[in-house]
C-alpha cells in the first residue's frame, strides 16, 4: 500500500515538473514578446543609422555608441523637459491625493442632503472616456488664459472619481469606535482626518500617489495641446518636437525615447511593490 | 460628580429602547448597568456620553443640565467594547491622544503631557508598555490603554461598554478586579455596562437592572439577589438560575403540581409563583424527587429534577454523592424563597 503510495506521488510529481516547465516556457516566451519593442529600442539607440536600417535587421551594434546620446542631448532641451515633467508630477500627485482625500472623507464621514446623488455623478464620472473631455477643457482652460503654463497640464485631471471611491471605500472599512471615541475626547475632524484617518490608510494614499505619478508622467494627449514651447512642455511632448529635429536618425530616436524612460524605469524599480498592489486588487476593491 | 437621568427616553423610529428612566447615579461609585442584549443599557450609556441624542428627558450633570450638550463638552471618558485603540500610534502617543484636543494656547506643555500619561500608566500598571503598538499588547493590555486614555484628561465620568466581553474567562476575572481597583484608586464617578450579573455582582456598588428599557431595580448586589423587587429580577441574577414554581396556598401550605407540600405559615391562600434559589434546597425529607443530572463543582454539586412539571436546579453540598436515578428529598430555607404575583410579577 505504501509503496503504491509513494509510486503514485512520484508519478504526480513528474507530470507537475512537466507542467511547470511548460508554463515557465509559455511565460518566458509571452516575457520576450512583450520586452522585445523595448530591447530593440534600446540596442537600436548605440546602433549607427546603418547598422540601425539595415535589412536584414541587424540584432546588435557593433560597438556601443554613446556619442549617440551626447548629441541628442544637443538637439533638444531635455534636461528642462524632465525638470518640467517633475514639476507637473509633483503638482499633479499633491492635487489628486489632496481632493482625493478631502473627497473621500467628506463621502465617507459627512451627512448631508444630495450625498448619494453627488457620489453617484463622481462615480459617472469615471464612465466618461478623457478623450471626450478634451475639447470642453481646451476652451476653458485657454479662457482662462493658462495656455503653455502647468496650471493647464495638471488642473484638469486633479479629481478622480476614481480615487476618491477608492479611498472612501477605505475610509469606510474604519472602525466607527474610532471616530466615536475621537469625538468623545473632542477630535476636532480636521485633526481625526490627519491625525487617524491619513496615517492609518497611508497605504492606499501612497497607491493613489504613484498611480496618478506614473498616470502624469505617461500623459501625451493633453499636454500635448496645451503645451507649446520648452517653457512647459513635458518629455513625452518633448519628444515630438525632437523627432523633427532628429529627422529620420533612427537611432538619435530611440537615444531620446531611452532618456525618456530611464526616470520612468527608476520609479517602477523603486515603487515595484506598491504598484503592482495598485493594480493587481491590493487596495481591497475586490471585483 | 453625581449623573441624574429624569424621564430620559429614546425612541427609535417606532421603537422604544429606553423608556422614562429616571436614576441617580453617586458620585465616586461604581455603578453597573445590566441586562439582557436589547434592554437599552448600552443606550442609555450612549445618551450619558452625548453620541445619542435623548428623545425626551433630562441629563444632569451635578447641577449642571448637559442634556444637549455635544460628547466634547461633558468631560467624559468612554471606553468601547473593542478599546478603539489607534492602531498606528504607540501606546504613549495613544493615551496623549485626548491632551491635543485642546485649542493651542490651552494645550499641555510636552513635559506636562508627558507626567500625565506616564502618572495614567501607571494607575493602569502599563507603565513598561509605552513604545508599542497596540497590535503587540494583549487584549487585556489593550483594555488598560484604553482605560489609561479615558482617565488621562481627568473627566468627571467613565463609561465602559462591555469593557470584558472581547477577553478570555480568565482574563476577565483579571480585568474584573483590575476595573475596580483602578476605579477605587482614581475615585472617579464610573457607569459600567454589562449583560454579565456574575460581573456586575462582584464588582458594582450598585446594578441598575434593566429589560425593554425600562429599569427594574436599583439596588446593591447583595440586595438584588436577596430581595429582587419582581420575578425578572429574581431569574436574571444567580447561576444557577432561581426556579419558579406554579404553585397554590392553602392554609399555610404550599401546594405543588404534582400535589407535594410545604408549610409557609403566614402565606395567605391564592395563587403564586414561587421562586426558588439553588442554594434555597438543602437535603431534608418533604420534597422528593428522582435526580437527572449531577454536575459536581467540587465544594458542591448542581443537582438537576424535576418538581410537578418544573425543572428545577439544587447546589448542595458536595460531601455525600449523589447519583444519578436516585431518589433525593429536599428540605427548603424559607428565607430564600420568593413569592411572586403571577399576573404582575411583582415580589410580595
Amino acid at each position: 500500500m505504501a509503496k503504491a503510495n509513494s509510486h503514485e506521488i512520484r508519478v504526480k510529481d513528474g507530470r507537475l515538473v512537466a507542467l511547470n516547465v511548460l508554463k515557465y516556457a509559455i511565460l518566458t516566451l509571452g516575457a520576450f514578446i512583450m520586452m522585445f519593442p523595448f530591447l530593440w529600442m534600446v540596442l537600436t539607440s548605440f546602433k549607427s543609422l546603418d547598422e540601425a536600417i539595415a535589412i536584414p535587421p541587424k540584432w546588435f551594434p557593433s560597438l556601443l555608441r554613446w556619442e549617440n546620446y551626447q548629441h541628442v542631448w544637443t538637439l533638444a532641451p531635455f534636461s528642462r523637459y524632465i525638470i518640467n515633467t517633475v514639476i507637473c508630477c509633483v503638482l499633479h500627485v499633491a492635487g489628486t491625493v489632496l481632493l482625493s482625500i478631502f473627497g473621500a472623507y467628506g463621502f465617507s464621514m459627512y451627512e448631508f442632503r444630495g450625498k448619494k446623488i453627488l457620489f453617484a455623478i463622481f462615480l459617472a464620472t469615471m464612465m466618461v472616456p478623457g478623450e471626450l473631455l478634451i475639447i470642453q477643457n481646451y476652451i476653458t482652460i485657454s479662457k482662462l488664459h493658462l495656455i503653455d503654463t502647468f496650471a493647464a497640464v495638471v488642473l484638469p485631471t486633479f479629481a478622480s472619481g476614481f480615487y476618491i471611491y477608492m479611498l472612501r471605500e477605505h475610509f469606510m472599512q474604519m472602525p466607527p469606535a474610532l471616530y466615536k471615541s475621537a469625538k468623545m475626547d473632542g477630535t476636532s475632524n480636521r485633526r481625526f482626518l490627519w491625525k487617524i484617518m491619513v496615517p492609518m490608510n497611508k497605504n492606499v494614499i501612497a497607491t493613489i500617489a504613484i498611480l496618478s505619478f506614473v498616470s502624469q508622467w505617461n500623459a501625451f494627449l493633453w499636454p500635448n495641446l496645451v503645451t507649446q514651447t520648452s517653457k512647459t512642455q513635458q518629455i513625452s511632448t518633448g519628444l515630438i518636437a525632437f523627432q523633427s529635429a532628429a529627422s529620420s536618425n533612427v537611432q538619435y530616436l530611440m537615444a531620446g525615447s531611452c532618456i525618456m524612460l530611464v526616470p520612468m524605469v527608476l520609479f517602477y524599480i523603486i515603487f515595484r511593490k506598491q504598484i503592482l498592489e495598485g493594480v493587481a486588487g491590493g487596495t481591497g476593491i475586490k471585483g | 460628580m453625581e449623573v441624574t437621568l429624569k424621564n430620559l427616553t429614546k425612541v427609535f423610529d417606532d421603537f422604544t429602547a429606553v423608556d422614562h428612566v429616571n436614576l441617580t447615579i453617586p458620585d465616586g461609585k461604581l455603578t453597573g448597568l445590566l441586562g439582557p442584549s436589547g434592554c437599552g443599557k448600552s443606550t442609555t450609556l450612549y445618551m450619558i456620553s452625548g453620541l445619542l441624542n435623548a428623545s425626551e428627558g433630562q441629563i444632569m450633570f451635578g447641577d449642571r443640565d448637559v442634556t444637549t450638550l455635544p460628547p466634547d463638552k461633558r468631560n467624559i471618558g468612554l471606553v468601547f467594547q473593542n478599546y478603539a485603540l489607534y492602531p498606528h500610534m504607540t501606546v504613549f502617543d495613544n493615551i496623549a491622544f485626548p491632551l491635543g484636543n485642546k485649542p493651542r494656547s490651552e494645550r499641555p506643555k510636552k513635559a506636562q503631557v508627558k507626567e500625565a500619561v506616564e502618572k495614567v500608566a501607571e494607575l493602569v500598571q502599563i507603565q513598561d508598555l509605552l513604545k508599542r503598538k497596540p497590535k503587540e499588547l494583549s487584549g487585556g493590555q489593550q483594555q488598560r490603554v484604553a482605560i489609561a486614555r479615558a482617565l488621562v484628561k481627568k473627566p468627571d465620568l467613565l463609561l465602559l461598554d462591555e469593557p470584558l466581553s472581547n477577553l478570555d474567562a480568565r482574563l476577565r476575572m483579571e480585568m474584573r478586579q483590575e476595573v475596580r481597583r483602578i476605579q477605587l484608586e482614581s475615585k472617579v464617578t464610573t457607569v459600567f455596562v454589562t449583560h454579565d450579573q456574575e460581573e456586575a455582582m462582584s464588582i458594582t456598588d450598585s446594578i441598575v437592572l434593566m429589560r425593554n428599557g425600562v429599569v427594574q431595580q436599583v439596588a446593591g448586589a447583595h440586595e438584588m439577589y436577596m430581595s429582587p423587587s419582581n420575578e425578572f429580577v429574581a431569574s436574571f441574577m444567580g447561576n444557577p438560575p432561581i426556579t419558579i414554581f406554579d404553585v397554590e396556598v392553602k392554609d399555610g401550605v404550599v401546594y405543588f403540581a404534582d400535589g407535594q407540600t410545604y408549610e409557609f405559615p403566614d402565606r395567605a391562600d391564592g395563587k403564586y409563583r414561587l421562586g426558588i434559589r439553588p442554594e434555597a434546597w438543602k437535603k431534608g425529607t418533604k420534597l422528593g424527587s428522582r435526580i437527572e443530572h449531577v454536575d459536581l463543582r467540587g465544594q458542591d454539586q448542581v443537582i438537576t429534577f424535576t418538581l410537578g412539571n418544573t425543572t428545577a436546579k439544587a447546589v448542595i453540598d458536595a460531601e455525600s454523592e449523589a447519583m444519578i436515578g436516585e431518589e433525593m428529598s429536599f428540605d427548603l430555607r424559607r428565607g430564600r424563597c420568593c413569592f411572586f404575583d403571577p399576573e404582575t410579577g411583582v415580589r410580595l
